[in-house]
């Protein structure tokens, strides 16, 4: 970002002008229509006995969330279903887990893989897609897979930053040119082959990320999903974000915040990031949910 | 409580040389020698600054209660530091690193104890790190019988621990000790692994720079010792107090810099505190042109009013969160943000000036 740009700083959030300030510090995609309204649904699925002593998986207990929210997601009636609906058996479905540092549960790819194997999916058609772009270009499909976590760089580290390596070039979408995370998901490799997007929040981190800090970690115990990658960023913010009130008991903004996430929607037009255009559909342990 | 790490993820890496029964390693900026074994204990000296005096050596015990030392150590240099950690290791590159010493304890039946040892070229580097979050119970690591006093340096702890995870500042080394699963042997074993780390080091004192400031400015605003960061980057400060993605205010590995938060009794968690920062910077016209990139970038509507010289440079203007200030006096800049008034910010300048300037005239 040169100076040639608007450069955005803390006055443009303190103003409500990030919209604007995004806009002219990302010229290439300055010139989108404007947003019209959106509707985007995100389902929550959290169950207190995923994890057990020792904060080991409780497989079974996993497994039957991930069920309940394909389900959800899709509208279909039974895990199989969702699936299917999802994936054909021809297509080469990439599982894009986080790999390191707070890692995605291995149980939850398992359990996922498992599903699809289920649903008719050949286990030979399922990968590991997570690294350099080869990976995302071998694939008809994709299921992303991050795990919730606060970034010290980005501020949030999960839906949109799980696709970085999909650049070939991460470093360049680090630092002040983390907002333009967004702009992978829209490369051609990339671009419309997300269809499903499952958070890992069965222990997200709060703060430090993305360096285990076992201080800022905790037991949500839960699922978030949904098609629309921003909406799915935006409500793992909102219960980041009500976890750091919660522990400090006073306001505690993620620093930086976390601008990918409104360029996701306002530059580069993949979902919505206004909580009051996300439906959120609920199930399960409903204590302290923070959304 | 279970911490995933990034352990036997097939990370880049280099090994130093493993032997039966401990083999102790002693390592250079360049590289990694094998050492002589000595007594059970695990010995490393990384490089220093040639400023500083020849870091002593860290000594891990082979055994901590159920806890075995694994012979494998994992030698992190600024080039491998993104492999190791990608998107972490600007928080350390942010500061005057040298390299990462990595390693393991294992347990049968338990979570491993990973043990990380950040070398830097200062002890202020150090500090640096472990003050990005004064979090956490302070500890000693003294042994036994020391006075308590003696684990903190001034007003801020030399270690801090929670949850599992020990953090310490040992002269120019910073330490990261996790245990995987918190438990009373865990957190035994973490501390006794922490005054290993601690064992003969250096205390220096904390940088001049964060001891220089102000710890009351008028009416009765108090300095909140566990709100004070010392730093070198803009990322590092963007984590503490974020003012741009851009690197507005010319930071880097040549600058030191302390920012602070300042609060009244009266005022409650729910109003913002002030923030006072004090940058070095490595010549005054460096500074007078970061206060330049500053001003245009931050303050547009100022641009006008700052001269291009670097002699005292001072302004109060009303902004949308409250009275910011700067002053700018040779080599340190000073800035004062989120201010209820612009006599508290003019109040919070003339503090902070001062000091530095005592601090200056006593570098020079």
């Amino acid at each position: 970002m040169s100076d040639e740009l608007k450069v955005l700083t803390r006055r443009d959030f303190v103003r409500g002008t990030v919209a604007g300030a995004l806009a002219a510090s990302l010229p290439a995609y300055a010139l989108q229509p404007k947003r019209g309204p959106r509707s985007s649904m995100v389902v929550l699925v959290r169950n207190q006995k995923a994890l057990g002593a020792g904060n080991s998986v409780d497989v079974a207990v996993l497994r039957q969330m991930v069920t309940d929210t394909v389900t959800r997601v899709t509208k279909a009636s039974s895990g199989q279903e969702a699936w299917r609906s999802l994936f054909k058996p021809t297509d080469i479905v990439g599982l894009v887990a986080t790999p390191h540092l707070n890692p995605t549960h291995g149980e939850l790819v398992e359990a996922i893989r498992a599903a699809l194997v289920d649903a008719g999916i050949p286990a030979g058609n399922l990968r590991n897609a997570q690294g350099g772009p080869d990976q995302a270009k071998a694939c008809t499909g994709l299921i992303a897979l991050p795990a919730l976590k606060a970034h010290w760089l980005t501020g949030l580290g999960t839906v949109l930053k799980n696709y970085i390596t999909y650049s070939g070039s991460p470093s360049s979408y680090h630092a002040q040119d983390n907002a333009k995370l967004g702009e992978i998901w829209n490369m051609p490799h990339v671009k419309g082959k997300t269809r499903l997007v499952l958070v890992d929040a069965l222990r997200p981190l709060c703060d430090k990320g993305p360096q285990p800090d076992p201080r800022y970690m905790w037991n949500y115990c839960g699922l978030i999903a949904g098609t629309d990658p921003v909406a799915v960023e935006t409500i793992c913010l909102k219960i980041i974000e009500e976890k750091r009130r919660a522990l400090r008991g006073e306001p505690w903004p993620l620093s930086p915040p976390p601008l990918c996430v409104a360029a996701a929607d306002l530059t580069y037009n993949l979902g919505t990031s206004k909580l009051s255009e996300i439906k959120i559909e609920r199930f399960g342990w409903v204590q302290d949910s923070l959304v | 409580m279970r911490v995933r790490s990034n352990l036997g993820k097939g990370l880049c890496f280099l090994l130093a040389t493993p032997g039966i029964g401990g083999v102790a390693v002693s390592m250079n900026g360049s590289g990694i020698r094998p050492g002589t074994h000595e007594n059970s204990m695990h010995q490393s000296r990384p490089a220093t600054d040639s400023r500083n005096s020849p870091a002593a050596p860290v000594r891990l015990p082979a055994a901590v209660g159920n806890w075995k030392l694994k012979d494998q150590t994992r030698t992190i240099t600024s080039k491998t530091i993104f492999d190791y950690m990608d998107g972490a290791g600007e928080l350390y590159i942010g500061y005057r690193f040298r390299q990462l010493e990595v390693r393991e304890y294992t347990s049968r039946g338990t979570d491993d104890i990973l043990v990380e040892m950040y070398w830097m070229a200062s002890s202020d580097d150090a500090f640096g790190l472990l003050s990005g979050d004064w979090g956490g119970e302070a500890v000693s690591l003294k042994p036994a019988g020391t006075a308590a006093g003696a684990a903190r340096a001034g007003a801020w702890p030399r270690a801090l621990y929670g949850a599992g995870l020990l953090r310490l500042w040992a002269d120019n080394l910073y330490a990261r000790v996790l245990a995987q699963s918190e438990t009373d042997a865990s957190r035994k074993t973490v501390l006794e692994i922490g005054r290993a780390i601690a064992a003969g080091r250096r205390e220096p004192p904390p940088p001049r720079l964060a001891l220089a400031m102000p710890g009351k400015a008028e009416p009765s605003f108090s300095l909140q010792h566990d709100r004070l960061c010392f730093f070198r980057s803009y990322l590092v400060l963007n984590s503490v107090y974020f003012l741009s993605p851009s690197n507005i205010l010319d930071l880097g590995l040549e600058a030191e810099a302390t920012i602070a938060s300042y609060r009244t009794p009266a005022q409650g968690k729910q109003k913002s505190a002030v923030r006072l920062l004090v940058i070095r910077y490595p010549s005054a016209g460096s500074a007078g042109k970061a206060l330049g990139h500053f001003v245009r970038t931050y303050l547009p509507e100022r641009k006008a009013a700052v001269p291009a010289g670097s002699g005292g440079n001072r302004e109060i203007l009303k902004i949308e969160d409250g009275w910011v200030g700067y002053t700018l006096s040779g080599t340190l800049l000073t800035i004062a943000f989120e201010c209820p008034s612009r006599e508290i910010a003019g109040n919070f300048l003339n503090q902070a000036t001062k000091i530095a300037g005592d601090m200056e005239e006593s570098h020079e």
